[in-house]
């Protein structure tokens, strides 16, 4: 059984920060005994949070990006928070506006466990992302190449 | 980041490194600027052997690769993608939409055999 433990990121929201919060979830995450394709699927996951804080969250102004990584048992959980513009429910649904028509979050959902997205208009967002050890990974896509 | 080549009517791209928000703007720049210079460009191959993370703005250029060649008649072609990237493309509705070959040396053989005004009728 995992102790648990517990990160902070901070980071300006500019595109080149995105591989850094990369690498450091995926350090983060490797205390645990995730396979290769759960650590590919965290990193795309906080890839896409990232980007949507980075994109819809901040747009043209700067603003930072606070990424809090826990574990705990067998859990990873990733909160990414930002100040930006995020959004109200009289709005729309945020999840519509992530990533390549919305496919960023649909990214987030089937990689990680739980998703819950907090937002609120003028004050920004959090999206937290929980993935536990174990999770039956897909990597067979039953695409044969055409050779 | 993204290296290009002309051969004919096939336009190959070799993807490179982290395909991210922070890479996409100036590969996006790349294609645009060599499809508009040569009209005549009636295949893509984008030939991940190099590239080491794709997210959805990565699978956004793909889109548009489609899209651009659609409008030509033209087709899209991807040669030697992961097992993960593979499943990344298969969620997102590409695998559906393009021929996926093993290596970029097996797709242009593929192409050159194969005409590719037949690949699309296929």
């Amino acid at each position: 059984m995992n102790k648990g433990n517990k990160a902070e990121l901070r980071i300006l929201s500019r595109s080149e920060n995105i591989g850094l919060a990369r690498l450091t979830a995926a350090g983060f995450a490797s205390q645990l005994d995730f396979s290769l394709t759960q650590l590919e699927e965290i990193k795309m996951a906080i890839s896409e949070a990232v980007t949507n804080s980075i994109v819809h969250g901040y747009g043209e102004e700067e603003g930072e990006i606070k990424i809090v990584m826990a574990i705990e048992n067998e859990c990873l959980t990733i909160d990414v928070t930002d100040s930006g513009s995020g959004i109200s429910t009289e709005e729309g649904d945020r999840e519509e506006k992530m990533g390549t028509d919305g496919l960023g979050l649909i990214f987030i959902r089937n990689f990680m466990d739980r998703v819950t997205i907090e937002s609120k208009a003028g004050q920004g967002t959090t999206i937290r992302m929980v993935v536990c050890v174990g999770k039956e990974g897909t990597s067979s896509t039953g695409v044969a190449p055409h050779d | 980041m993204v290296d290009t080549e002309k051969n004919n009517e096939i336009f190959i791209i070799r993807l490179k490194g982290d395909i991210d928000l922070h890479s996409s703007g100036k590969i996006k720049d790349a294609i645009s600027w060599e499809l508009d210079k040569n009209r005549d460009i009636s295949v893509i191959l984008f030939d991940f052997k190099e590239v080491s993370f794709v997210d959805s703005t990565g699978i956004n250029i793909l889109y548009r690769g489609i899209r651009n060649m659609d409008r030509r008649g033209g087709v899209v072609v991807l040669s030697s993608i992961s097992e993960h990237i593979k499943k990344v493309l298969t969620m997102a509705g590409i695998v559906g939409l393009v021929r996926v070959y093993s290596s970029e040396k097996t797709a242009l053989k593929s192409l050159k055999n194969s005409p590719w005004r037949r690949l699309k009728n296929e």
